[in-house]
Formats: structure tokens, sequence, C-alpha cells
């Protein structure tokens, strides 16, 4: 017991110097993550950028514009505008000429000038077709009311009558073209949010620090060769020190997640208790990984470059300052094989719900492996 | 110049005189190339719509064939449909289930189909939105049958389902005439000439968070790479002294180092600028020459502040990680 106590003392000077000698560092990316956390809004950037001028003053023409603007607010920036945007300024711009309103009362044309800006074929397509998909609503209402109404003619309705059949089938018909959207169930699939969101950079920017910090706390492995000969032959057993060393990992983790739990509480961030059995889980399994690693490696600077350069590039890729849904299509067989990206969604599971059981099994089992394989990696050290 | 020159050899031959150094080199240049190219060449490729048909009506038909150049729509097995947008093969999967069509001539106008996407995803709703509004024609046939049949009820009318079917006859033969234009769609601003409207395309685009994501990426492993380089750079700087003494000044130091940066920069952007031309790709191209320009610059400062090994690497990260976090306060301004 004496012993551990001596081994506890000595990693807790040499990760207290370690910190103390990178406190710049550390600095920087708590600073990173608090601007992050702090500056992220709730609600995401639009898709697309619509500007519209009115040439038409009109009553009619005001109630048509607005119906047809809502109908895009959820995934553009509308703006009304007194002048044409100049060129790159919006993804789309929409002249409503004078009198439009009245003409098409009659389903007379008057055409509204759409002009498709967007640099991106991908959008440009998109913008068009549904331009022309709304255009095909109005021929089919145009076209569809005239056949009814040859119907009505058939029926020899009396002229009350046959205004009232006209104008519910006309009410019904606007309304279904402008409530078109209720007529899907949504049905959204959990994912990570796509959304840069408190939440999102809370999950991310945790499971990045947690891994970065393991990497610093796991470089002191190799720092500590050199004591290794002293250690040993002052007959402190492996074995005292390899329950030393898991239990200075455990108060760490647990050190890491309470400040974690307390940022969560201050920023009023509300996560499954799930979230942090699973988030230890996958600090406890990175850590004994990363030890296992720094076995292999000769020099701390080596090691560390390595590994945080690697875990830098996994992060990006993996969607930790960034969503991933914000890239391109083409990229995701990379990013989705991305192990940060694969945690991050293990955790964003575990965040939300208490179905995980299955994954902590598994990553029980490889904790087991990975202890394992550090004992005997340690066993086999000169002056073990 | 050649006091530059001699000792930017000198400096090049002691960092890539490891073989891994040179392995490092190509996979960096070789990876960027990679992404950049995969963006590029898939500006043009399709997005992937998913449907499920439970009816097989002519409704369902007609959203199935709501395809178009840029949207392909797929029918598909309702599980295999959710595996696929899970995996981001697919933006979206619309379930059309049994009876809809019975539901719209029953007078339901909400919840008719099921449409499942990301939580998140912007352009799904969108998709759904531009498929559905292409099969109004058969939505409003069904509305239209569902007005009549109230009608004949109201007014007790014979033989209302003789007449139900020959008003549906008359619209399934119903051809459309002359299409009058209610949205004339044009790709220039008036005023513009086509030199200029595509200028503006290429030049100009407004910057987008999809973009940012990408030179974010591109840019963070090219940054990576240039801390390589310094840090392979603050590995010599202990014979920095021999070669003072030498007579090597200060601008000769500053020199070797910019081009030692610079020299593997210029293979990956001759590849890059290729692709960007081909592919009216130069906005990007341009931010991420800014990023580029901007790590040299860091590494630069760094060499000449920082001596610790481990502390240049990860402040250099520190910093790219606070460029990230600005960029993406500010896009949102």
């Amino acid at each position: 017991m004496a012993n551990m106590f001596l081994l506890m003392k000595l990693d807790i000077l040499l990760h207290g110097k370690a910190i103390w000698k990178m406190k710049w560092q550390f600095l920087l990316f708590i600073l990173v993550f608090g601007g992050l956390v702090l500056a992220a809004i709730y609600q995401p950037p639009k898709l697309f950028r619509i500007s519209y001028y009115n040439g038409d003053k009109s009553y009619e023409a005001r109630v048509a514009i607005n119906n047809f603007v809502d109908g895009l607010r959820p995934i553009a920036e509308i703006k009304e505008v007194r002048e044409f945007p100049q060129p790159g300024q919006d993804d789309a711009f929409v002249y409503f000429p004078e009198g439009f309103a009245e003409k098409w009362k009659h389903f007379q044309a008057l055409p509204i000038q759409v002009y498709i800006l967007s640099p991106n074929p991908i959008h440009q397509a998109l913008l068009e077709e549904s331009f022309a998909a709304y255009q095909d609503i109005l021929l089919a209402s145009e076209s569809m009311i005239r056949l009814y109404n040859q119907e009505l003619d058939l029926l020899g309705l009396s002229p009350g009558q046959w205004t009232k059949a006209n104008f519910d089938i006309s009410i019904d018909f606007i309304s279904m073209a402008f409530n078109r959207n209720h007529m899907f169930l949504v049905k959204s699939i959990d994912a990570l949010p796509a959304s840069l969101t408190k939440a999102y950079f809370f999950l991310s920017l945790s499971l990045f620090l947690g891994l970065l910090f393991s990497i610093l706390a796991s470089s002191l492995e190799i720092q500590k060769k050199k004591y290794n000969q002293r250690l040993f032959i002052s007959k402190i057993g492996i074995k005292d020190y390899f329950v030393n060393l898991l239990f200075l990992r455990f108060i760490l983790i647990l050190s890491f997640l309470l400040c974690l739990w307390l940022t969560a509480f201050f920023l009023k961030i509300k996560l499954n208790s799930d979230y942090y059995l699973a988030l230890a889980l996958v600090l406890a399994v990175a850590n004994l990984a990363f030890w296992l690693i720094s076995h292999f490696f000769a020099r701390e600077a080596d090691y560390l470059i390595v590994m945080i350069s690697s875990l830098f590039i996994f992060a990006l890729l993996g969607g930790a300052f960034l969503p991933i849904s914000f890239l391109p299509a083409s990229w995701m067989p990379v990013v989705t094989g991305s192990p940060f990206y694969l945690t991050l969604l293990y955790l964003g599971k575990a965040a939300t719900s208490s179905d995980q059981a299955g994954g902590m099994g598994i990553g029980l089992v490889v904790l087991g492996l990975l202890a394992i394989g550090n004992y005997v990696l340690l066993r086999s050290r000169p002056y073990a | 110049m050649h006091r530059i020159y001699l000792l930017f050899r000198i400096k090049q031959s002691m960092i890539y005189r490891h073989w891994l150094s040179k392995v490092i080199l190509g996979i960096s240049i070789a990876f960027i190339l990679v992404l950049l190219g995969l963006y590029w060449t898939s500006q043009g490729r399709q997005i992937q719509v998913y449907i499920t048909d439970h009816e097989g009506s002519a409704l369902s038909q007609a959203l199935v064939q709501a395809r178009s150049e840029k949207i392909n729509v797929i029918e598909i097995d309702q599980e295999k449909g959710l595996a696929g947008v899970k995996k981001y093969q697919a933006e979206l999967l619309i379930v059309i289930p049994e009876a809809s069509s019975q539901k719209i001539m029953s007078g339901q106008r909400q919840g008719i189909f099921e449409v499942y996407y990301l939580a998140g995803n912007q352009l799904a709703p969108f998709l759904a939105d531009r498929l559905i509004s292409q099969a109004f024609f058969e939505i409003y046939d069904l509305a239209a049958t569902d007005h009549l049949k109230d009608l004949y009820q109201t007014y007790q009318v014979d033989k209302a389902s003789d007449r139900l079917g020959d008003f549906r006859s008359k619209v399934r033969a119903f051809k459309h005439g002359l299409r009058p234009e209610y949205f004339s769609i044009s790709f220039q601003l008036p005023g513009q000439e086509d030199g200029q409207a595509k200028l503006a395309r290429d030049g100009d685009s407004p910057a987008e968070i999809s973009q940012l994501g990408i030179v974010m990426i591109c840019g963070g492993i090219n940054f990576v790479f240039l801390l390589y380089i310094g840090l392979k750079l603050l590995y010599q700087a202990d014979k920095n002294d021999r070669i003072r003494l030498a007579g090597f000044k200060w601008w000769a130091f500053l020199g070797a180092e910019v081009l030692v940066f610079i020299l593997p920069q210029i293979g990956l952007f001759i590849g890059l600028t290729w692709l960007a031309i081909l592919y009216q790709g130069l906005s990007l191209l341009r931010a991420f020459a800014g990023i580029s320009i901007f790590g040299i610059l860091v590494n630069l400062l760094l060499l000449r502040i920082v001596k610790d090994k481990q502390a240049y690497f990860s402040l250099g990260l520190g910093i790219y990680a606070i460029g990230i976090m600005v960029a993406i306060v500010c896009l949102q301004k």
C-alpha cells in the first residue's frame, strides 16, 4: 500500500508538471471549446438566399406573395428588396410585376421573373425545377377546375349553387397548394444533430478534448520509462505499478466527467445519464489503447506529434468542428468511416436513449483485452 | 540569393532524408487532391431520393416519375431505403402507404405520405416539396373526385358512380394545351452578359457553410503537414548557430524556410488549379490558398518564438482551431 501511495504521488507530480508546461495549449483549446459552444446558434444557416421585388401593390398581390414566401421560409433566407441585387449576393431573385395578382386570379399568365444566380449546379437545378413545379401546380389547378366546371355545367345547377361549388373547390385547391407540406408525415431519423447547436458542440468537443487529454496523459508513460530502472529495482512490483496507473486513469476520467457535467449544468444542456457512462467507457478504452501505442515510441515528442495530428485529422473529418451533414455527399464513405464520427454517433445515441447495453458490453470486453495487453508489454520492459 | 538557395538545399535535404517524410508528403498531397477532386467531380451528380410504393396508383406513379436530370428517384424496399438514408446514400425516403389515394378522395388533406430523413437535413423537405408539386395534377384529380361525390350526394344526382367514371375518364384523356408561363426563369440578371454571369458564378460566389467545411478539412490536412515541416525545421535549430557563424544572415534563414514551405505547396496547387479550372472551383481554390499562406506565416512565426517541440505542434493546432471558430462565428453573422 505504501508503494502505491508513493507511485500515486510521483504520477500526480508528473501530471501536474506536464499540465503546467502545456498550460497555454490547454487554455487555447478550452477557449475554442467555450467560444464555439457559447457562439453556437440555434437555427442552422438556411439552404438558399432569395430576395424579391414586389411591383404590384394590390392586396391580392401581398397575400399571394406572403403565401409564396411562407412556403420557402423553412429553407431560404428571404428578404424584400427595392432594386435588383448585385451579382453574387443571392441564390435567386424573384420579380413580381405590376398586375400579376389580378391576372393569376383568372388563370391568365403574367410571368413572374425568376433569376437563378446560385453558383452551385445542383442548387441551380433544384431552384429551376422547383419553380417549374410551382408552375405545374398552377396549371394543374387551372386544368382540373376547368374540367370540374364542365361537370358542373352538365349537372344543370342554379347560378348560386354553381358559384358555391366552384368557390368550395377553388378554396380547397388553394389551401392544398399552400399547405402541401402538411401532406407529409415527417419522421426524422435519429442522427447527430445537423445544426450548429450548443448540444452538438458540447458532444463533439467533449470527445475531442477527452481524447486529447488521454493522449497527453499517456505520453507521460514514455517520460517515465527513464524512471523504470529506479522504480523496479526499489522492489515496486509490476502489479502495484499497473494497478496504480489504472486507478490514476480512473481518477482523471472521473475529474474530466465532473467538469463536463458542471459545464452542461451551467449551459443548461440536458443529456441522458447514459451519456456520461458511455463517455467514461470510451475514454477508458482510449486511455488504454493510447497507453498500448506509447510502448512502441522511444521519444515523447514523436508520440505526441503522430497521435495529436492523427486525432486532429480524424476529428476534422469526423465532425468535431462542423457536423458532417454540411460536407459533400461524395465524402460520406470516407467521413462516416472515421473512428471519431462512429464514436460521436455512439455518444449521441447514448445522450438521447438508454438502450446502449450492447455497446457497453463490447466496450468492457475491449477494455479487458487492452488491460491485459498493457500488462504483458509492461512485464516485458527491462528491469520489470 | 545564392545563400538563400544554398541554405534551402541544405534544410530540404535534411527534412526529406528519411523515407517517412517523403511518404507523409505524398499522402498529404494525394489525400487533399482526392478529397477536392471527389467534391468537384461530383458537383454534377444526381441527388438520390428513395420511394417505397405500397399503393401502385396513378398518384404514386406520378411521384416516382418526378425524377429529373439532377434528382434520381429510386423505388426501393422500405427497410433498405431507411438503411440507405442513414448511410447518407439518399437524402430522404418517401413512403406511399396503401390507400393514400383513398384518403385524399375521402377529404383527408394531411399526413397522407410518410417521409424519412436524417434530423436536421434541410435539403430533404425541399426535395419532398419539389416532388409532390409535380404530382399535383393527380392530387387535384383525387380532390376533385371527393368534391364531386359530395356534390352528387347533396343534389341526389342519378347514376353518380357512372358520372364519376366519366369524369375520371375525361381527366385521364385530358391533354394539356398551350401552357402559359407563370414563371419565366433566367440564369443571369438583366443587363448582365453571359461572360459576366459566368464570372459572377465563379468569382464572387457567396460563402456557404458547406464550402467552409470543405476548406476547413482540406486546409486542416495541409496545415498539419506544414506544421510537420515546421517541426522538422525546429529539430534542425541546434545547427543554426554553426550556420550563422558560417556567415548566413537572418534573411537567408527566412528565405530558405519560405522556400522549404512553398515547394511542396507548388506541386499541390498545380494539381488543384487544373481541377479547379476544369470544374469551376476557383473560389474554393482561393480560400484554400489563403489557408495555405496563413499556415506558412504561422509556422514562420512559431519557429521564431517557440523552442519546445511539443508546444510547437499543439500551439499550431490550437491556432488553427481558433481560426475555425472565428470562421464559423463570422459566417453566422
